[in-house]
């Protein structure tokens, strides 16, 4: 199993990502000390500069240095990114898993409740609930979260489909092995996987799905720096002063790009076994 | 003294083509046997013809939509859930596939512990695992490896050693040696001829290799098409086949030197496909002895000892 994974590695293309993602997450874990401005300090005096020595990616129309937003900000998006799918997989696993073990009426109340949560689309369900909750940090998570919540159930529910009918499984029921056991030792490992190769494309897509919401202004609230804001309130700006959306933008693409080549990767790999 | 016994097995499985179509599949229509203690009864077939769905039934791995499964004097359908379960521990499989049969994420002490546990085994664990894999004839290094760092025959010994470690009476092997080298089989067949002297266990043994029933079993049944058509003592059964169907078998297994004659016998009737016929004897179509009766009505498992279920046996 393991032999698969270093496989991985040997791939030019997923060592630029990994390292394009480790960048990332240095500069989200260190921020405070590589970043060379206050992210929040605003001075009007400066609003809009371009790129220069002093300001590297220049400043915003506030005057803040675009850098040290940046910084900042991958903290935020990858806090969003990697919580929200962390949460969103582990719904999706422990239903997807009982949905599909158990069968029956459990399915498919499970099942119908995805549905009608695959039907509406992910940002009026998003929109929806910031609505409901006010817009911060942890109401974006949960809505990311959500949003990508019925695909990972339905995606587990199909491999438990395929593992539970197989004769370890069937064995251990001779034996007598209890029902949470035999979905905690025998399936979970064995649909893992491909939940990692899902996990790593979704972690990629939640970016994008965060940064969208903090486009439409209902993310993360300003002042916080957060890549998506940053290029809602760029956008008036785009023709005078472009660099306040190119740095952004070019940060989540990079990111987004990053994760999903690995994942694709992975994928392939799992697929080749 | 009779181990266990199965009445009156159906199973009907719905096979889904579309929405709103389906078909219904009978796997094993009104069959009834019943195995003695430290007896190998041999059931065989061609593929289709509902083996291991019965054996599945007799392990209670799939509940029969009617009939029951008695074993040691229980009702398995009535019985509670505890006696239920340590019933079915007691009965234990080895499967055709020992790719499948071992969960690939797992170490084989894993897999083996398992077996101890749920027979809520007293003693040390490693010890009593090391000396059954011994038994099975394999070393302790087994214990840290991986089902993919092991031959298809050493999977099944290991197979066998979970099926033995839930200390169980009664086994089905569900054509254990049909996906394994013929020097591999060969072993693995004494080792199940061993195993049942030392630890009196009872199997059930199916297969469709005739030759390797005829190697271990004491009684023989023949299924075809879900019905059992035959049964009796193996020698009895081999020697002087009474169903067409059982004839048939034996003489398509392919001898060194075979004569004209089986082919132009038999070929036809084992071209043709044995669809089912709603009224009558399941083998008409195939049959080179069927009548107008055969037609009309379905012949009964009938006999003393070795039983039969044709119109002109």
């Amino acid at each position: 199993m393991m032999q698969q994974y270093t496989r991985l590695f040997k791939s030019k293309r997923v060592k630029i990502c990994l390292f394009i993602i480790l960048s990332f997450i240095f500069m989200a874990l260190f921020a405070d000390f590589i970043s060379p401005y206050n992210p929040l300090e605003t001075d009007l005096s400066k609003s809009c500069r371009p790129p220069s020595f002093e300001h590297l990616l220049g400043t915003d129309e506030l005057g803040r240095d675009i850098l040290s937003r940046i910084i900042h900000g991958s903290r935020l998006t990858l806090t969003i990114s990697f919580v929200a799918t962390a949460l969103g997989a582990a719904a999706g696993i422990f239903f997807g898993v009982i949905s599909g073990y158990f069968g029956g009426i459990v399915d498919t109340i499970i099942q119908r409740i995805t549905e009608i949560l695959l039907a509406l689309p992910g940002f009026l369900l998003a929109i929806m609930f910031v609505a409901i909750m006010g817009s911060n940090l942890w109401t974006v998570i949960i809505s990311v979260a959500i949003s990508m919540t019925p695909s990972f159930v339905r995606m587990v529910r199909g491999l438990t489909l395929q593992v539970r009918e197989l004769e370890y499984v069937l064995a251990a029921k001779q034996l007598g092995v209890n029902d949470i056991k035999i979905m905690f030792n025998h399936i979970i490992p064995n649909v893992s996987p491909t939940i990692i190769a899902q996990v790593t494309l979704n972690l990629g897509t939640s970016i994008l799905f965060a940064s969208g919401l903090g486009f439409l202004g209902i993310g993360v609230p300003p002042p916080a720096p957060e890549w998506g804001t940053m290029l809602g309130t760029g956008r008036a700006y785009i023709f005078y002063a472009p660099h306040l959306i190119i740095s952004p933008g070019l940060s989540v693409f990079l990111l987004v790009l990053s994760f999903n080549i690995i994942g694709d990767r992975l994928g392939e790999i799992i697929a080749s076994k | 003294m009779e181990l266990i016994k199965g009445e009156n097995l159906s199973k009907t499985y719905n096979l889904k083509i579309s929405l709103t179509t389906s078909i219904k599949v009978k796997a094993v229509e009104n069959v009834s046997i019943s195995i003695s203690e430290k007896e190998v009864f041999g059931l065989v077939g061609e593929s289709g013809s509902g083996k291991s769905t019965l054996g599945r039934l007799m392990l209670f791995m799939e509940k029969p939509d009617s009939g029951k499964v008695i074993f040691k004097g229980v009702d398995l359908s009535r019985a509670k859930k505890d006696e239920v379960k340590d019933a079915r521990r007691r009965m234990q499989i080895v499967f055709q596939n020992p790719d499948l049969s071992l969960d690939p994420r797992m170490k084989i002490y894993n897999t083996l512990k398992e077996a101890l546990v749920c027979c809520k085994y007293k003693g040390d664990f490693v010890e009593r695992i090391k000396s059954v894999l011994e038994e099975v004839g394999l070393s302790s290094e087994t214990l840290n490896m991986f089902p993919h760092q092991l031959s298809g025959g050493m999977k099944q010994r290991v197979a066998l050693a979970r099926a033995i470690l839930a200390e169980p009476d009664f086994i089905v092997l569900d054509e254990p040696t049909s996906a394994l080298d013929v020097s591999v089989q060969a072993q693995i067949l004494n080792l199940l001829i061993d195993l049942r002297k030392k630890l009196n266990l009872t199997y059930l043994f199916i297969s469709h290799n005739l030759s390797v029933v005829s190697y271990v079993s004491d009684r023989v049944g023949v299924m075809y098409l879900g019905k059992l058509v035959e049964l009796g003592n193996c020698d009895e059964v081999f020697n002087e086949p009474l169903h067409p169907y059982t004839k048939l078998l034996i003489s398509s297994v392919p001898a060194l030197y075979m004569t004209k004659k089986f082919f132009t016998q038999n070929h036809t009737a084992l071209a043709e496909n044995g669809e089912e016929n709603p009224s009558g004897c399941r083998f008409f179509k195939r049959c080179p002895y069927a009548k107008e009766l055969c037609r009309v009505k379905e012949p009964e498992l009938d006999g003393d000892k070795h039983k039969v279920a044709c119109h002109f046996a």
